[in-house]
């Protein structure tokens, strides 16, 4: 393999400017074709995947959310086959080996949260964003790029959090895990934490601050579900989103709890949508 | 070409900006200059579109900002050498920021290497001095190589060395035929870098023309004159309406030209040792200026 060597690219480029072969104003108009319109989306994107590699929160908040995943999944799967062993359990004698990650899922979510936010607040706060969006004005388009950079890392990264509680899960119930609805729990656990983090992409949008985003989020993903009890809350988000991940007598099914939940979350891109194209920043 | 059509900015019952229109031509050095508050910042901030106009437009080539197809490639700016997450170094800023242009990976390093940060690229910028993030903005501003550039107060806060080495730039920038709009509240520094200067106060527009127009149109502007006998000159002057005072031996004389006093003096046969113009500096201009804009200026 061999790399260009710098001064090779960079003689195609003017080193200065020339007014007699760039006069200001001599670039035509450029029509906002759909094939133009992706062309500077995928440029942003690029842009957006360069800025969450080369922090380092990135990868702490996703170290932190593998280690919460497969800690807690096994330390529920451990409690629970250790509880029944003792004879402490009423409910039955065995756990679906997918369950504990999405118990776990509820903290291990907390690390693609941060994460999330800290690609759009983390420009808000140090005024960066004034020059992301020197670089490309179309706020709507920036919005996109964020949120596309941001699930082309979460996508995956759920998904194997999910077999990684799976996996811990299984290890630690030993016997006592049965199967039966593993592939749709796994599938929900994904989607769940997907769902999370665009969900926190929006409402950092729409607050730009950190410490009123990851607020925002835990009283609408957790405490509300907590306070208002499961059914009172079960068509909002938080409450979607508990009983997309498996919970106690759901009013709908599990395919209507992430129904609803993307839901809220298209509502809460839309509104940092709405925010950042009408705020000045 | 950067114009502004009766561009107004409020806050609520503060304006910051007040129908300013005016228009930054091509080529050379345009000084934005006005107290610290007076609305300069707005203004460049409109013309990026990072901030919306109350009432009015900006347009930078004939079009708003928003409109540009590639941005950086027709405008660079300095606004805040602090905005940008000082967890990433000097480098990725650069990559990231080329990235949403296809500018390729040599002129990263090539902008390092203009604005001598190239032995630091790899540095995290939070760890920058100032003075090296000021670098940092430049550089960034001139990735797109563009033909218009904007600094916001660039030598704000930088050491002698700094100041030196941001005058040269701006003036070799302008050199190569570029747009440059600088703002500034030092006069000084305008009186230096300016060829064109744009005063503004209380965000309204006080005076837009050449530096040397704005120097010699001050209201303080005036002649010396200096002579073993002027007392038929001066109180033929006076008779012609204009302010003179004695200063022993020279005389100060306002509302005259230097060919007015001339033609006066040969008229009387009155030998003179010296005519000559007197130049006021920028700073008393300027403080003439904004001194009637802060006693005429808006109410509240």
């Amino acid at each position: 393999m061999t790399t260009p060597h710098p001064t090779a690219q960079s003689s195609t480029y003017p080193a200065t400017h020339s007014p007699a072969t760039q006069p200001p104003t001599s670039q035509p108009s450029a029509p906002q074709t759909p094939a133009r319109q992706f062309a500077a989306l995928r440029r942003s994107f690029g842009s957006e995947w360069i800025k969450l590699w080369t922090v380092r929160s990135t990868w702490w908040a996703l170290s932190a959310a593998v280690v919460l995943m497969t800690g807690v999944a096994a330390i529920m799967g451990g409690d629970f086959a250790g509880d029944v062993e003792k004879g402490e359990v009423t409910d039955g004698t065995s756990m679906g080996i997918a369950e504990p990650a999405a118990d776990a899922a509820m903290l291990a979510q907390f690390g693609l949260i941060a994460f999330a936010m800290l690609a759009v607040t983390g420009e808000f706060g140090t005024g960066a964003i004034r020059g992301t969006l020197c670089a490309d004005p179309r706020r709507g388009r920036v919005l996109l790029a964020k949120t596309l950079a941001v699930s082309a890392v979460v996508v995956p990264l759920a998904f194997v959090l999910a077999l990684l509680g799976l996996v811990a899960g299984d290890v630690t119930l030993g016997e006592y895990g049965t199967g039966g609805t593993t592939v749709e729990d796994v599938a929900a656990t994904t989607v769940y934490l997907v769902l999370a983090a665009v969900f926190t992409v929006g409402v950092g949008a729409l607050l730009r601050n950190s410490v009123g985003t990851l607020s925002a989020v835990i009283v609408l993903l957790l405490a509300l579900p907590i306070t208002l009890g499961a059914d009172r809350s079960a068509y909002l988000p938080g409450g979607a989103g508990l009983n997309l991940l498996g919970g106690e007598d759901p009013p709908y099914s599990r395919l209507t709890a992430a129904v609803l939940f993307a839901l809220w979350t298209v509502a809460a891109q839309l509104a940092g949508y709405a925010s950042l194209r009408r705020r000045d920043v | 070409m950067i114009t502004l059509e009766r561009l107004t900015k409020r806050y609520g019952d503060t304006t910051a900006v007040d129908d300013l229109s005016l228009v930054v031509r091509p080529g050379g050095v345009t000084g934005f200059l006005g107290p610290n508050g007076a609305g300069k910042s707005t203004t460049m901030r409109m013309i990026l579109g990072l901030d919306r106009p109350t009432s009015g437009r900006a347009l930078v080539g004939g079009r708003a900002y928003a409109e540009l197809a590639h941005p950086l490639r027709e405008v660079g700016a300095l606004l805040d050498a602090k905005a940008l997450h000082p967890g990433r170094s000097a480098r990725d800023h650069l990559r990231a920021l080329a990235r949403t242009h296809d500018i390729p990976r040599g002129r990263v390093d090539e902008v390092l290497g203009m604005v001598g940060l190239s032995d630091v690229a790899g540095r995290r910028a939070g760890t920058f001095s100032l003075g090296m993030g000021q670098r940092l903005g430049i550089a960034a501003a001139l990735l797109g190589d563009p033909a218009t550039l904007m600094f916001d107060e660039p030598v704000n806060g930088l050491d002698p060395d700094g100041v030196m080495w941001i005058r040269r730039l701006i003036r070799s920038l302008a050199a190569e035929g570029r747009t440059i709009f600088v703002s500034s509240h030092l006069m000084s520094e305008m009186q230096l870098t300016a060829d064109q200067l744009v005063v503004i106060g209380r965000g309204r527009l006080l005076a837009d023309a050449p530096l040397s127009e704005v120097l010699a149109g001050a209201p303080t502007a005036g002649v010396t004159v200096r002579g073993p006998e002027l007392t038929a000159l001066s109180r033929e002057l006076a008779a012609a309406g204009a302010v003179v005072r004695d200063e022993g031996d020279r005389l100060s004389v306002g509302g005259a030209s230097v060919e007015d006093v001339g033609r006066t003096a040969h008229r009387l046969g009155v030998l003179l040792y010296e005519l000559s113009p007197r130049q006021v500096s920028l700073e008393q201009a300027y403080m003439e200026l904004t001194a009637e804009a802060v006693e005429y200026g808006g109410t509240r």
